[in-house]
């Protein structure tokens, strides 16, 4: 009896050794982004959608909601935390796990290699009521790869106060902006926070497209930034970073208001997102402008990024996803109201949905909206990550090295144009 | 000399068998445990699978494309040849990021070899609480470099004032530092955080290579005259160390090639501090999705990696220290003739 019993627990042993290892190893291919919601509605279609986390509360659970109300398939929401890009390109390229997304960086060549479904059929008919400028990020080879979801306003915020306490006027040109900076640094408070690396990465961008030419020449064939106005404005964003008049190494960066709100900085680069935060912490000393204008061709700027959903090529029915990223974006403009101000601020796409959201008809929402509307510049898919790396490095070595702005920016655009033709190849 | 392969047992040898202890068979095999072989590979498949699956697969897969365009795709795109491997030698970024690798491995290598040695002596000396002050030395590395980055970047050397660092600065009355804002300040944080994650694991090692050190060494060198301190390190620990010391410079001079963590949370922008791993993640798996060149910079980078540990393994490795050790045997000995 006992040798039986032993050699039957062994091989048990085993038997569940074995099986316990391979589910570890199947589980493992799984992912632990944060968790799932939603669910309910039917007809027997299921499909996964897939969000970033927003630093935002409730929109998790709004958007959850949403999905456990539409009747049309079985919704499943991932809620995405950490590295959502190279996540979502994982699941994208494997061809299982997401049938539609958002994503705020549609590339030319996950277009052309087929990681996208072509929503042109849907947009084709609606895309008129569209803002010009949502439009844009979508485009590619004249197809809409995307459904603009919100669009982000980032701009210059300031307080009041402190520019009063130092008998400062609000800046009204580029160089008062930089002066100002100078001025209202002291004691524990600094003048700017373009963002921990000095604005090497944002605000280089901002003063490219302040200074005239943008990134992109109309027609995505040439490199434009490479201009003496723009030389000269990163000269004088490099001497005030000299100056110690940015905020640098704070613990949270641009995008979070904490820095801001705490006083340690007086003008900050934010988008419009912060905007109920701000308004909590600051009440009414809180202003906003666009970028300067940056030598005598340039224009004031507001650079605008923006969210996108989209359907997976490979979704596990492509039809199913299409209605779904359609009911939500492009039909339901309650709920797009909800999500643009519900939570954080954003800009509805949709020119009519903005139109009916109040939160942006008055106040600071509605400077923000108008400067936009007046001043707005997005890139457009051509200028790929790989340009803005370019450009981002050229800026740090500028501030952080003291290198020749000259000779950094040229340098960039060489790399940025290399880019840009194998794109066009 | 040909005797070994013609006496082996069961290989039909003419030549009489070497004596055999008693009791030896000859099947060997009739020892085995019944079952050993099922059990062998019930352990072993499912490790095996796994290797194969995400190692063996994605480096012959990884090996193909870097001969392909691939951008935004695992499929290959179109042949380019040796392109991807020549876009490198033109590439500054990537040229920089070995700078950034050798400028790091010259901080962090002797630092960190010196500190957990010095530990590693300390702690070995010590007459009580050993065990306490090897377990407390060592638990910083089961934190991972993700969370000590984050204490680094936001309570120790935050820029602002209030930091712990700028904080004792201030006692001195020197001004706030932004610490990731400029050089060389960037390579305290990043040199300091991985020290402190890393030490303790290296102190052990050199704890373990402190104790196979025979006691007889000790008392014959007391006899000598040489009692304590500097020359018993110089003329014994060390000497004896060092095979001890070749592994540990080896496996330090890897996890420096594969340091990731903390530049990507601490300055994961600033292309001065960008070592090539960074580099090659923002190409094959980042925002770019380049994973054509991406493949061709890793295999690279690999071949890097392996020539440089051959020569290290050549200078400084096991073999050089095998010989160094028998060489002054060797002199003594020729003298004494």
């Amino acid at each position: 009896m006992a040798p039986t019993s032993s050699r039957f627990s062994r091989r048990a042993l085993l038997a569940g050794f074995g099986a316990g290892a391979t589910t570890l190893a199947l589980s493992a291919c799984g992912s632990n982004d944060g968790g799932t919601g939603g669910g309910g509605g039917g007809g027997g279609t299921s499909l996964s959608q897939w969000y970033h986390q927003y630093g935002e509360e409730g929109v998790q659970q709004a958007v959850t909601d949403w999905a456990k109300n539409y009747k049309a398939a079985s919704v499943s929401v991932q809620w995405t935390l950490g590295d959502y890009a190279s996540k979502l390109s994982s699941r994208l390229l494997s061809g299982s796990g997401v049938d539609v997304f958002e994503n705020n960086a549609i590339d030319p060549a996950s277009a052309r290699k087929g990681l996208y479904a072509d929503l042109s059929d849907v947009m084709d008919p609606v895309k008129d009521q569209f803002s010009e400028v949502a439009l844009k990020p979508v485009t590619i080879d004249g197809k809409i790869w995307g459904i603009p979801m919100i669009t982000d306003p980032q701009l210059l915020w300031y307080r009041p106060s402190m520019l009063e306490k130092a008998g400062i006027a609000v800046p009204t040109t580029f160089d008062e902006l930089l002066q100002a900076g100078t001025e209202l640094t002291g004691g524990n408070q600094k003048g700017l926070f373009f963002g921990n690396d000095g604005g090497a990465g944002v605000f280089s961008q901002a003063i490219a497209v302040a200074a005239g030419p943008g990134f992109l020449s109309e027609d995505n064939k040439t490199v434009a930034f490479n201009t003496p106005e723009v030389v000269a404005g990163l000269t004088a964003l490099q001497k005030a970073y000299k100056d110690g008049a940015m905020l640098t190494g704070s613990p949270t960066d641009w995008t979070d208001p904490t820095s801001f709100n705490a006083g340690l900085a007086a003008i900050t680069w934010q988008g419009m997102w912060a905007l109920p935060a701000m308004k909590k912490a600051l009440g009414d000393d809180l202003g906003v402008m666009a970028v300067p204008q940056v030598g005598g061709s340039g224009k004031q700027a507001v650079l605008v990024s923006q969210w996108n959903e989209q359907v997976a090529a490979k979704a596990s029915n492509l039809d199913a996803a299409k209605a779904l990223a359609k009911a939500q974006w492009v039909d339901d403009a309650e709920f797009q109201k909800k999500f643009a101000v519900g939570f954080g601020f954003h800009v509805p796409p949709k020119t009519a949905t903005a139109a009916a959201t109040t939160e942006l008809q008055d106040g600071l929402a509605k400077q923000v909206v108008d400067l936009t509307g007046q001043w707005g510049y997005t890139a457009g898919p051509f200028w790929a990550p790989a340009m803005g790396t370019a450009l981002t490095d050229a800026a740090t070595r500028m501030l952080t090295n003291g290198a020749d702005v000259a000779t950094e920016l040229a340098a960039a655009q060489k790399t940025c144009q290399q880019t840009l033709d194998s794109l066009a190849s | 000399m040909s005797s070994s392969t013609a006496s082996a047992p069961g290989r039909g040898g003419t030549s009489p068998a070497p004596s055999r202890p008693p009791g030896s068979g000859t099947r060997p095999r009739a020892t085995a445990v019944k079952g050993s072989r099922l059990a062998f590979w019930v352990f072993v498949t499912p490790f095996l699978v796994g290797l194969v699956l995400f190692t063996v697969v994605p480096i012959v897969w990884s090996t193909g494309l870097s001969f392909f365009e691939a951008r935004g795709t695992l499929t290959p795109t179109r042949f380019v040849g040796l392109g991807n491997f020549a876009h490198f030698l033109t590439d500054d970024a990537f040229t920089n990021s070995l700078v950034t690798f050798f400028v790091y491995a010259l901080f962090i290598v002797p630092v960190t070899m010196a500190v957990s040695l010095g530990l590693a002596v300390l702690v070995n000396g010590l007459p009580r609480f050993q065990a306490f002050y090897r377990s407390a030395l060592f638990l910083p590395v089961a934190c991972s470099y993700v969370v000590g980055s984050l204490v680094w970047k936001l309570a120790l050397f935050s820029g602002l004032p209030s930091g712990v660092a700028n904080s004792a600065l201030g006692v001195f009355g020197i001004a706030p530092v932004s610490w990731l804002g400029s050089s060389p300040y960037w390579w305290i944080v990043l040199v300091t955080v991985r020290l402190w994650l890393q030490v303790g694991f290296y102190m052990v090692l050199f704890l373990a290579g402190l104790q196979r050190i025979p006691p007889v060494l000790y008392e014959a060198a007391m006899l000598d005259g040489v009692s304590a301190g500097f020359r018993r390190f110089r003329y014994i620990t060390w000497p004896q160390l060092r095979p001890t010391v070749a592994a540990v410079l080896l496996l330090l001079l890897v996890a420096a090639f594969q340091a990731f963590d903390e530049f990507i949370n601490l300055v994961p922008t600033n292309p001065s501090t960008r070592p090539p791993l960074v580099y090659l993640y923002n190409v094959a798996l980042g925002a770019q999705r380049d994973f054509g060149l991406g493949s061709a910079g890793a295999l690279i980078l690999t071949a890097i990696m392996v020539v440089v540990a051959l020569l290290q393994t050549k200078f400084f490795g096991f073999s050089a220290a095998e010989d160094r050790t028998k060489a002054p045997r060797r002199r003594r000995g020729g003298v004494s003739a």
